[in-house]
């Protein structure tokens, strides 16, 4: 199972946790994808320490400046990934998980179908399929 | 400059040019400057994860290129390595200092994108690690965002809390590019002569602070396009008192930076990038291995302590910068080495005092790359060394000590005094595991104490003002081995590739013509095997106008103690004289001081009227001399190994034949008994005449002697009990040793625990300290942190104590010393070794 989490601030820590220790399996490939508007994925990966603490191989990129969900999507295919994660950054006044544009973006391509899951921090797009 | 240099320096702008427009593109794409898009930051936090999840360097199980063409790889690494030491060559007689050009104090690197070496040149090597350091700062303070790395850019460092040993070391940083992405960084390092402390040379003695120090530079962008900015050369030059030479060795640095960068930039160029990448990665990796099996190989795995201490004795000095400075220190250094079945090396200072108002205290870049000089001439000379051999290691360095302050408030100018000092034990350490394993060869008593250092400055021959810091220190004795005796006046430790240097460029650069150089006996530790005697040389002062001199380097105390019954080297002692009548010696003909070969004699006091002063001290303070005023400059021995009394007394007619010994410390020492037999001069030394072993005479006196030894000596149950109540009714213990064991008391309770425990001292027991001495370290206790990193990186655990369990264990206090260790604490608690290890 391949894993990708899209990173859209460097606040997301807790989204990131709960992806690497409620939703992958240990040894799964992880991408961690960061948004053109995220400089540096440094210090959540240095407060994270993936590998140690959850024992995950992962590697880093970014997505850059233009179409990120056709990019992201393109990345996917490439990668054959089973699920991509994207933290939840709006919420309704009752706390539930609002969809946001990006994600809404990502459920709405042609592309790519999967099965939506929410967390507590994350949003999953699981069991994902390629047209 | 030839119209080929403007050539070339012009492509290489064009070039930067073009990598420059590479870089702005991918950051308008949102990517960093490190390897497929990622920032460095990021490419570092991933590096260190991994390297510290999988015990390999960035998680690398297999070395591929090693593995499937071991002779491309050695040829690329040689090829990589040969090129830095080219750079050294030739940088350093393009345009340096005599200190550079003469002792060889510089040092190239090549680190990868993270900041960890790839290989080093010769030279100081201590900073195989310090411009590690550096870069990692650069990196986790996000310098790819502000001020930008780009390609041609230039930093500069000097500051040991970012990665240095001590200021007068700088260094220059560049970062090598290859489409857009950042590929490595080539450093170089020089030790400078001045860098504008309160006093003139480039490890001032009188600070309290780090404001006494000079100039700090912490990690700057200095320049782009390969060009240093006006801001920067309008800056450095009037903020040292030797402008010029600070330029000369800039323009060294820069060369032999240039001449790596175009190295790498061919070696891109011929095999491609992913093959320099991959043996960017393979060789620290390599040299990780290759240090843990050596280990593993000459090692026993086990526990092995030690201690020592050095004097900085300020009480009663003049010039000091702080009234509170005006007191005495002892640096205490309790040693703990683990050595782990697979090849782990864990070193621990805990116990140690705290740092104090002077300039000896470490950092910890500092302390790691002072234990690698070391290392890579003891453990290592025969494997890669790069940030590998750093990977293999831990350290604990308890935060406040001397050995790491975390206080940007300390002065940092001769860190070395104590750094020296303080790995002596490590020599013991691992000569005791070598012996254990039969690795005699490998045994050696430990390096000398690297003083004196003779500095100054004032209004110079050129009526300039100058400063100066003879190198000559860069040549002392070296310790005793088992298989053979020290080499006399070789090298220093921190650098392996030293020398004296030639009198002719230290009198053209330094009003202080050479009376006398020659080899100083008594100075090397006796034992079976001698240590490597110091020398010693005589200057004089001239045409000069208000020149300050001091002297800088052990007194009382020698740190390193001799190995398996050797004796330590000859501690250090000041001798100069003030308003002497030296200039109507040279007219009237009439004999003059050369040398001072044996303090006892009386020789130099008769031979010289004037304000002498010979005190057995090693530090003083700035000091005023005028035209043929006198001062010695004596270079440190090497520590014996062995019985002495076990020496051949052949060997020791040689030592006096050669100037090591003077004969009637023959007798003292070594119990050998020599007959004059005439007063010519015939052999290679200052102390004439032909001597003979008297072979009854010595049988006689030596059986003797082990009779005395005999008589002296009494059970370790008895001492034990006499040095109890010593420490009880606190009887003949100066108020310095108190305070130091105070000191370390209160900055680890588990010293505390182990000292009363080892003394059966009631559970409050602490010594009774005088009011002042209460201040003093309330002073320092009081002053908290200053740490200098707002990010530390992921290896600087070693660093602080931020986990609940130290990183490195300390077991003073689970065993006593009385006791034996049990095979547990080696065996039982770690995994054990993996074939790649």
């Amino acid at each position: 199972m391949t894993t990708i989490i899209l990173i859209k601030s460097v606040e997301q820590e807790q989204t990131v946790r709960e992806v690497l220790g409620s939703v992958i399996e240990q040894d799964e490939p992880v991408y961690f994808l960061r948004l053109p508007s995220v400089r540096c994925l440094g210090p959540l990966i240095q407060e994270i320490n993936p590998m140690i603490q959850y024992n995950v191989d992962y590697s880093i990129g970014c997505l850059t400046e233009g179409d990120n969900v056709s990019e992201l999507v393109q990345f996917a295919v490439e990668k054959n990934a089973n699920r991509i994660c994207v933290g939840i950054s709006e919420r309704t006044l009752t706390g539930k998980a609002r969809i946001d544009d990006l994600t809404e973006s990502i459920l709405l391509h042609e592309k790519i179908s999967g099965n939506l899951i929410v967390g507590e921090h994350v949003i999953i797009l699981e069991d994902l399929a390629y047209d | 400059m030839s119209s080929t240099n403007l050539t070339e320096a012009d492509e290489r702008r064009a070039e930067a040019k073009r990598e420059k427009e590479n870089v702005q593109k991918k950051r308008q794409r949102g990517e960093g400057i490190g390897w497929d898009g990622k920032t460095l930051r990021e490419q570092l936090a991933e590096l260190e994860d991994k390297t510290e999840a999988t015990g390999r360097y960035n998680g690398l199980s297999k070395l591929s290129m090693k593995e499937e063409d071991a002779i491309r790889y050695e040829q690329l690494y040689s090829r990589i390595r040969g090129d830095l030491v080219a750079a050294r060559e030739t940088s350093k007689k393009v345009s340096a200092t005599p200190i550079v050009e003469q002792e060889g104090e510089l040092c190239y690197g090549l680190f990868t994108p993270e900041g960890d070496s790839i290989a080093v040149s010769t030279g100081i090597i201590v900073h195989v690690h310090t411009m590690s350091e550096a870069i990692k700062f650069m990196i986790n303070h996000d310098y790819e965002e502000s001020p930008g790395i780009e390609p041609g850019d230039i930093f500069i460092n000097n500051d040991p809390h970012v990665g240095d040993v001590h200021p007068c070391d700088m260094m220059t940083i560049m970062p090598i590019f290859h489409e857009g992405e950042l590929v490595a960084w080539a450093g170089g390092v020089t030790h400078v002569v001045d860098t504008g402390a309160i006093g003139p040379g480039s490890m001032n003695v009188s600070q309290a602070s780090r404001f006494g120090d000079g100039a700090y530079y912490t990690a700057r962008k200095i320049g782009e396009d390969f060009q240093l900015y006006n801001s920067w050369k309008k800056d450095y030059p009037a903020k040292t008192r030797t402008p010029n030479f600070l330029k000369l060795d800039e323009r060294t640095r820069i060369t032999g930076c240039l001449m790596i960068r175009r190295s790498v930039k061919e070696l891109v160029d011929e095999y491609g990038v992913d093959t320099f990448k991959q043996i960017s990665r393979e060789a620290v990796e390599d040299g990780r291995r290759g240090f843990r099996k050596r280990i593993k190989k000459t090692m026993l795995p086990g526990t092995y302590r030690g201690v020592s201490f050095v004097d900085a004795l300020y009480e009663g000095r003049k010039n000091l910068t702080r009234e509170y400075a005006n007191e005495n220190h002892l640096m205490h250094a309790p040693s703990e080495l683990h050595i782990r079945e697979d090849g782990l090396f864990q070193v621990s200072f805990e116990g140690a005092n705290k740092w104090g108002w002077h300039p000896f205290n470490c950092t910890p870049a500092a302390i790691q790359g002072g234990i690698w000089v070391l290392l890579t001439q003891t453990v290592i000379p025969n494997e890669l060394v790069n940030d590998g051999a750093y990977y293999a290691c831990d350290f604990h360095l308890p935060v406040g000590s001397w050995a790491n302050t975390q206080n940007t408030e300390t002065a940092h100018a001769y860190a070395w005094h104590f750094l020296v000092s303080a790995w002596a034990p490590l020599w013991q350490h691992l000569s005791r595991g070598y012996y254990a394993r039969g690795f005699w060869e490998e045994i050696n008593a430990g390096n000398a104490n690297t003083s004196n250092w003779l500095q100054g400055g004032g209004i110079d021959q050129f009526d300039k003002l100058h400063a100066v810091n003879s190198f000559e220190s860069a040549c002392e004795g070296v310790g005793a081995r088992y298989v053979e005796d020290g080499e006399p006046h070789a090298a220093a430790i921190w650098n392996p590739e030293g020398d004296m240097g030639d009198i002719e460029a230290w009198e053209k650069t330094e009003p202080l013509p050479f009376l006398g150089r020659t080899v100083k006996p008594n100075t090397g530790g006796p034992g079976r095997r001698a240590g490597g005697s110091g020398f010693e040389s005589m200057r004089t002062v001239k045409d000069v106008s208000r020149w300050l001199l001091y002297e800088m380097g052990n007194g009382y105390m020698t740190s390193d103690g001799g190995l398996f019954g050797g004796y330590p080297a000859a501690s250090g002692y000041v001798l100069n004289a003030r308003d002497t009548d030296l200039k109507k010696r040279f007219e009237n003909g009439e004999e003059y001081p050369q040398h001072d070969l044996d303090p006892e004699s009386g020789e130099f006091e008769s031979k010289i009227e004037g304000e002498i002063t010979r005190r057995p001290e090693g530090i003083s303070t700035p000091k005023e001399f005028d035209d043929y005023d006198l001062y010695l400059n004596y270079l440190r021995g090497g520590s014996g190994l062995g019985d002495p009394l076990e020496r051949d007394p052949e060997d020791v007619l040689e030592d006096i034949h050669d100037g090591y010994v003077l004969p009637r410390h023959a007798e003292d020492a070594y119990g050998v008994i020599v007959r004059k037999l005439n007063d010519d001069a015939q052999h290679n030394s200052a102390v004439s005449g032909e001597f003979e072993v008297d072979t009854d005479a010595t049988e006689k006196r030596r059986q003797e002697m082990v009779k005395e030894r005999a008589e002296k000596a009494k059970p370790v149950s008895e001492w034990y009990d006499d040095e109890r109540k010593r420490i009880i009714n606190e009887e003949h213990l100066i108020e310095d040793v108190k305070k130091t064991y105070v000191s370390s008391m209160r900055m680890s309770d588990n010293f505390a625990s182990f000292f009363r425990d080892f003394w059966d001292l009631p559970a409050d027991f602490s010594f009774t300290l005088s009011e002042k001495t209460e201040r003093s370290l309330t002073n320092r206790f009081d002053s908290g942190l200053r740490p200098k990193w707002d990010n530390f990186t992921r290896s600087h655990k070693t660093w602080l104590n931020f986990q609940d369990e130290p990183y490195v264990p300390y077991t003073w206090n689970e065993q006593s010393l009385k006791e034996l260790s049990g095979p547990d604490e080696s065996f039982g608690k770690n995994k054990t070794a993996t074939d790649d290890d």
